[in-house]
């Protein structure tokens, strides 16, 4: 192969575009890929967090509904009136199993203020007489008005309704709270969506002792030291490498924030968090989403893979036109040209040149065969070939 | 009237006649027969290994700028006309000359 020969040139030039090609699909596919992975990654986010808020709102209007059904039953509201927590308990003790199959877990009588001490718990009936000063109990004593919201407390983090409850004249005698836990939320998320998620807790929220307690009624290994800003109160998923997190749980936006895409074995997934705000409108937690797109990228590469093939096919078969048409309209000519030119200056001065055509070449090999006339009359006249 | 001779038309180069003319070329202080020998030794290897005359000589006579059929026994021997020659005949035929 002669690499100054127009042949190679146009050969290197149309491997050129071939490779270029590729690389343009393989460039708009990997941007393509990158692009909805993060589309499918910020739905994943934003879907669940509709979800999760939907839940919430739905959970609360149940628990409200609950509620309204309790003030307005005359034996609960006079034993509460009375402060017979015997009484009180006796009523409302066979409801609580009731409640809890609905993933009402917490259940709980308080004193009217300035006490405001929990009366009864039903989740816990041994223990009362506490004082949990949270934002809830501070608002509705403020508001004598329904409040709800999430609070994180050492029974764990909830979203709870804390309403007034009256006696026979309107006057508060106290306030009845139900709460459900939100770890609850993420299996339900789990299945709605697919999709795995992690319930996270911000350290600065959550009691060391608490969290070791737990851990220990619970069974299971304290992961108090395995992030450094949050712990993971519940999850959909037993692997530990898909809740990764490195940055801070207050500084994650309103609407939420997509995360990396990364492989686990063979599937491929996108990660995305948002935030949970508790009553007072702290950052107290967040809920990971885990996204898994490996049909998708699956997908994606099947279609690389065909259109990597098939470019290759069409430019090689371009290639091959081209260098078709190349050598029979221009290459095989000229190289009759030089034959007839080289066969000519050897002295045979009878072979023509065949005008095959009138495109270019062919207007090229009229004109010679016009030169070889002219040459070969020039040579009629040289005296070194004449007759002696 | 001149009438246009193929190259192996051209009389063989043992004629005498073209032996007194190499000798009136030496006689006039002018070299000459170097380039006509080796015009002959190409012709004698073409002959030799069957091949194509006009498109072997086309080729030598491109590539050393001497057209074979104007060498003649009186052609003066120029130097650079020699080499190109030499460097022709080795290359397409592979005959040191």
């Amino acid at each position: 192969m002669k690499w100054n020969s127009i042949r190679t040139k146009v050969l290197v030039a149309l491997v050129a575009c071939l490779v270029l090609g590729v690389a343009g699909i393989l460039a708009l596919m990997y941007y393509s890929f990158e692009r909805n992975s993060q589309v499918m990654a910020l739905e994943s986010v934003t879907g669940a967090q509709k979800l999760f808020t939907i839940l919430e709102t739905r959970e609360i209007s149940k628990m409200t509904a609950v509620t309204e059904a309790l003030i307005t039953n005359p034996q609960v509201r006079d034993a509460f009136a009375a402060k017979d927590r015997s009484r009180l308990q006796e009523l409302t003790s066979p409801l609580y199993p009731k409640f809890k199959s609905q993933d009402i877990t917490n259940w709980m009588f308080h004193t009217p203020e300035p006490d405001m001490a929990v009366f009864l718990r039903l989740h816990n009936p041994p223990k009362s007489g506490d004082h949990l000063n949270r934002f809830i109990d501070k608002e509705v004593v403020r508001t004598h008005a329904i409040v709800t919201g999430n609070e994180l407390a050492k029974a764990g983090f909830a979203v709870r309704i804390l309403r007034p409850f009256y006696d026979s004249q309107g006057a508060v005698t106290g306030y009845v709270e139900l709460g459900e836990e939100l770890g609850q939320f993420i299996h339900t998320l789990k299945e709605q969506t697919g999709n795995d998620y992690g319930l996270l807790l911000s350290k600065k929220f959550v009691d060391r002792q608490f969290w070791a307690d737990s851990s220990a009624v619970w069974k299971r290994r304290d992961t108090w030291d395995d992030n450094p800003g949050f712990v993971v109160a519940d999850k959909t998923t037993n692997s530990d490498n898909l809740m990764k997190f490195d940055g801070d749980l207050t500084a994650i936006p309103e609407q939420g924030k997509v995360l990396e895409r990364f492989k686990n074995g063979n599937s491929v997934f996108v990660r995305g968090i948002f935030p949970i705000r508790d009553a007072a409108g702290n950052t107290v937690g967040a809920m990971f989403v885990v996204h898994d797109i490996s049909s998708f990228y699956l997908s994606m590469w099947h279609t690389q893979n065909i259109l990597v093939i098939l470019t290759v096919l069409a430019l090689a078969l371009g290639t091959s036109l081209v260098l078709t048409l190349l050598n029979s309209l221009v290459f095989r000519r000229l190289e009759q040209i030089i034959v007839v030119a080289t066969r000519v200056v050897g002295g045979d001065y009878e072979t023509e040149i065949h005008v095959s055509s009138d495109d270019e070449v062919g207007q090229f090999e009229q004109l010679f065969e016009q030169f070889r006339h002219v040459f070969v009359d020039v040579l009629a006249h040289v005296p070194e070939l004449q007759e002696r | 009237m001149w009438q246009l001779k193929l190259r192996h038309e051209v009389p063989d180069e043992t004629d005498s006649t073209i032996g007194s003319e190499r000798i009136a070329a030496c006689e006039k202080g002018i070299v000459v027969g170097q380039l006509n020998d080796m015009k002959m030794r190409i012709e004698e290897k073409i002959k030799a290994d069957g091949l194509d005359a006009a498109a072997i000589k086309g080729k030598i006579g491109l590539k050393s700028g001497k057209v074979l059929a104007f060498i003649n026994a009186s052609t003066p021997d120029d130097p650079v006309t020699i080499d190109k020659m030499k460097a022709a005949a080795k290359e397409i035929l592979n005959l040191t000359l």
